[in-house]
């Protein structure tokens, strides 16, 4: 518990920050959906800063948690899917949908992780609530990109409003 | 030579098609005004005159001001608190009258109840961490702005002034005119906020172990603000996002710190005998001269030995910069000193850096060879590298540029071990910052207006040096094989352009604006940038023309117009397109092959043909001796038995042509083309680009042909273009490469294939 707090005074939280003039100061997560009607799946794909997921994962451990390469893969693996179960949350009919978190992967300074949802058949209307980073960062946006054979649609979710309701019948 | 042979007959069964699709409706549609992709950028553009040229070089009578200061500053390191004394010279080269002077206070943007602390919407989020909650409602916050003690002209009178915002107005005795000079001083200080826990650009890290701070002062003092002939007195206020717009001048700067510090700014150092020590001293020296390695000037075991002494003595480090834009300065007894020398061009440039003992190992490994790098890359694309340093300074989150001085972030693990991540996040901020120097500091465009004109071009030379940097130290980089640039590679920038449009915003866009300020003024155009050099112009013409546009507008201050002009001056290549789609829209790439047709010898019309002759009221015996007649396969009047016998070959009328029209020499050289192929490429994108294609043929081998971006201006949506050919065409590729930033690669190939996503590619990996 004290490492957590520790952790959190020296990660920004002051009001409205100002931007530096370079890399990392934009807090950003994206979630591309995409329907693939011949296996009845969803596939996501969703891509955070490394820096931000090593953040975060040292908010749930007790233990120093280091990302790419992995201090601890097989532990780093379970801590953040755990988060991601609780953080990136799929409802059908208020009912939560369960889904595979198949892995991560980094490229430059992003990490990817890759969620598998197996349907019957493509819902009429789908809830998303991601949450993820909103403790940590007070400028996080959460964008979630929606891919069907009918169209895309982008959704923008910020710490005020962390959901959406994806209508796969309005594409 | 076929293709002359060939073209006219297509073109006589082409075109006519086109004409007969577009027969006239019963209403037709309103006119419109020129939406032409192609049409010049005089809507945008204002007219060129006397202060800025069509060429967009500097104009017969283009000015700037120049602002002189002169400054005793000292740092209070016990209470934390800056004070200032400076006297300012304003030199009126404009050709106006100036009866006031707007002077920049940007602490004010930390006073306690500014307005840009409330400039962004609110909400409760329903999830909060208790610090931002305590942060936001509950604690005071912290008043940082200016307290201005007094302003005074040279003979010590009283000068009235109002303070608006972060601007404040000194009205002047009476105006300063053309070419006249006014002198005057203003006193202040204020409380030195903690970067780290405000995220901002000036302001200490506190280091709870040994109760030390690091100091990086910026936006410090009270600055001119710019007038000129585009935007007459800067009157936009500092609100956060939108960076500085300054004048160039001389500065003299004595600065006040604790005696045990150790101190870099902008400008030389002039008394460094006086503020070292013996041992420090003859090794300074003797990095002055080291050009194969840095020299440790203040060495990790005696910083950390000063961490505990507090000293209250005090110590004055004078420093001169000349043609500088602004000043900043860095202060702490944590303080390790390295440096080397560099060789750009005619001159020795020192390059150093500072940083805690918390950024080693990483920092006396890779930072001031960062430094040398950058230097060195940036001189060959732009100029010499004219200032006399460049100095690198560790601070904890910060990336931020001022003039031969700059902060980074890259800190290893306690325990001293760090990721790749951070040693390449860290080289690339190093080489972002120093990049800066080129572009704002001397070519010194208006950052307050347009965040990419320095972020853009800095990124773009960035991403040229971080790869010419993997190439210098290889093992700096193994095992990989090329520098991993975040930003300039088009493949990079396709998920933000195919975004959702509602959170885009076109380059041309004020800083404050824009949803997402990393994409839109650092990396969109970085990467256009890139393309113009590797996909449009060529490296050539592009590297002349950017290399005109950075020597024109050296030590002076450049528009947008001014780099667009000068690119399309320098290199005679039309690109009022490209900036028009690219920087002032938010248009994206997509361009794809539709279709292809494959055509045959045809003893009589294809049912298009027969469309074709009734319109004109004939039949195939009316028509003179000697045509052609061509037929697509998936034509109703296609015959594949019949097509398959008469190849063009062996076309009699073909033959009869050639052998009436040509020597038997010049016959035998003559090629006739054993298929014949129409491809429709298509382009949902509203973006223009050159159709790069590669045609692969059932023999293995592959074509790869360059349509200029010019396809495109008369059907924004849809081109056909003609393969005559002894091949068999087996499958043509849009932009096989990935050089367009095509947002949507599904339709690049024909005939369709679905290539796998990454999140198909990695499921294959993980379950096999």
């Amino acid at each position: 518990m004290k490492l957590l707090a520790a952790l959190l005074i020296l990660l920004p939280l002051g009001p409205s920050p100002s931007s530096n003039s370079t890399a990392h100061k934009f807090y950003v997560s994206t979630a591309t959906i995409r329907h693939n009607p011949k296996a009845n799946t969803l596939e996501i794909s969703l891509q955070v800063f490394i820096d931000d997921a090593e953040n975060l994962l040292n908010t749930q451990s007790d233990t120093p948690l280091i990302l790419d390469p992995d201090s601890d893969a097989a532990r780093i693996a379970k801590v953040w899917e755990k988060y991601l179960q609780q953080s990136f949350v799929l409802r059908v009919e208020e009912r939560q949908v369960a889904y595979d978190f198949l892995g991560k992967e980094y490229r430059n300074d992003l990490m990817i992780s890759y969620i598998e949802v197996p349907m019957d058949t493509l819902p009429e209307k789908l809830h998303i609530t991601n949450t993820l980073f909103f403790k940590l960062f007070d400028t996080q946006k959460n964008i979630v990109h929606v891919q069907t054979a009918e169209g895309r649609k982008s959704f923008l979710l910020e710490a005020e409003s962390p959901s959406t309701t994806i209508d796969f019948s309005s594409f | 030579m076929k293709i002359n042979i060939l073209l006219p007959l297509i073109a006589f069964i082409m075109l006519p098609l086109g004409v007969v699709a577009q027969e006239a409706p019963a209403n037709p549609p309103q006119g419109h005004t020129n939406t032409n992709k192609f049409r010049q950028l005089y809507d945008q553009f204002s007219s060129p005159n006397s202060y800025r040229n069509a060429s967009g070089a500097p104009g017969v009578d283009y000015y700037q001001q120049q602002v002189n200061y002169k400054m005793d500053i000292e740092l209070d390191d016990a209470n934390q608190k800056l004070y200032g004394d400076e006297t300012i010279t304003y030199i009126n080269n404009s050709p106006d009258q100036l009866p006031y002077l707007w002077v920049q206070l940007d602490q004010n943007i930390r006073k306690k109840d500014a307005p840009s602390t409330k400039r962004n919407g609110q909400g409760i989020s329903p999830i909060q961490s208790t610090e931002a909650f305590v942060n936001n409602y509950v604690e005071e916050s912290f008043d940082g702005g200016f307290n201005i003690q007094h302003v005074r002209d040279k003979n010590g009178n009283v000068l009235s002034y109002i303070i608006n915002m972060t601007m404040m107005r000194v009205d002047l005795p009476s105006p300063i005119p053309p070419g006249g000079q006014f002198t005057f001083s203003i006193k202040w200080w204020y409380n030195i906020n903690n970067h780290v826990t405000n995220r901002a650009r000036s302001g200490y890290e506190y280091f709870p172990e040994d109760g030390n701070r690091a100091y990086v002062i910026a936006q410090f003092f009270p600055r001119l603000a710019v007038y000129n002939d585009v935007e007459g007195w800067q009157n936009y206020q500092f609100w956060g996002n939108g960076e500085f717009a300054l004048e160039f001048g001389d500065y003299e700067v004595n600065l006040t710190v604790p005696a045990d510090h150790i101190v870099e700014a902008t400008g030389q150092l002039t008394n460094p005998k006086n503020v070292l020590n013996r041992k420090e001293y003859s090794r300074y020296k003797e990095a002055l001269n080291s050009f194969d390695k840095p020299v440790v000037v203040v060495t990790q075991e005696e910083a950390t030995a000063k961490e505990a002494e507090f000293s209250t003595k005090k110590s004055t480090w004078k420093f001169v910069a000349n043609n500088v834009r602004d000043f900043a300065f860095a202060s702490s007894r944590k303080f390790i000193w390295d440096m080397m020398a560099v060789q750009v061009g005619p001159r020795k440039v020192i390059a150093s850096s500072l940083y805690p003992k918390e950024g080693n190992p990483l920092w006396e490994e890779y930072s001031t060879r960062a430094v040398a790098q950058t230097l060195e890359t940036y001189s060959k694309f732009t100029f010499n590298y004219p200032y006399p340093k460049a100095v690198s300074v560790h601070a904890r989150n910060q990336g931020m540029e001022y003039p031969m001085i700059c902060w980074n972030y890259g800190r290893p693990n306690p325990d001293g071990t760090y990721s790749d991540r951070t040693k390449f996040g860290m080289i690339s901020v190093i080489i972002h910052e120093v990049g800066h120097n080129y572009f704002p500091m001397i070519v010194n465009s208006d950052e307050r207006q347009w965040g990419w004109m320095d972020e853009g071009l800095d990124t773009f030379v960035q991403y040229l040096t971080e790869q010419e940097f993997g190439e210098k130290y290889p093992e700096a980089i193994a095992p990989l094989e090329k520098y991993p640039s975040r930003r300039g590679d088009p493949k990079n920038i396709v998920r933000y352009m195919g975004g959702d449009q509602e959170f885009i915003s076109p380059i041309m866009s004020n800083p404050e604006n824009v949803f997402q300020l990393g994409p839109n003024a650092y990396a969109k155009p970085a990467t256009a940038l890139n393309i113009l050099r590797e996909t449009v112009m060529g490296r050539t013409l592009f590297d002349h023309a950017f290399k005109t546009y950075a020597q024109r507008w050296m030590f002076k201050h450049p528009t947008p117009e001014d780099f667009f002009r000068t690119m399309e001056d320098a290199s005679a290549v039309d690109l009022d397109w490209f900036w028009r789609g690219w920087f002032y829209t938010t248009d994206y790439v997509d361009i794809g092959v539709k279709k292809i047709s494959k055509y045959h010898l045809s003893s009589t019309p294809s049912s298009d043909g027969e469309a074709l002759l009734e319109r004109y009221g004939m039949s195939a015996t009316d028509l003179p001796e000697g045509m052609l007649f061509f037929i697509a396969e998936d034509d109703p009047n296609y015959d594949a038995a019949t097509a398959e016998s008469t190849s063009l070959e062996e076309s009699q009328i073909l033959q009869d042509y050639l052998a009436s029209n040509y020597t038997e020499e010049e016959d035998s050289a003559l090629d006739i083309p054993k298929n014949l192929y129409a491809i429709e490429f298509e382009k949902p994108g509203g973006l223009v680009m050159p159709l790069i294609v590669e045609y692969e043929y059932t023999d293995g081998t592959k074509e790869r042909v360059t349509y200029p971006v010019q396809v495109w201006r008369k059907n924004d949506q849809s081109v056909r273009k003609v393969l005559a050919t002894d091949k068999e065409l087996k499958k043509v590729t849009v932009d096989p490469d990935g050089e367009t930033a095509d947002v949507n690669t599904e339709n690049n190939a024909w005939p369709r294939e679905l290539n796998a996503t990454d999140f198909q590619k990695f499921k294959e990996k993980v379950k096999g």
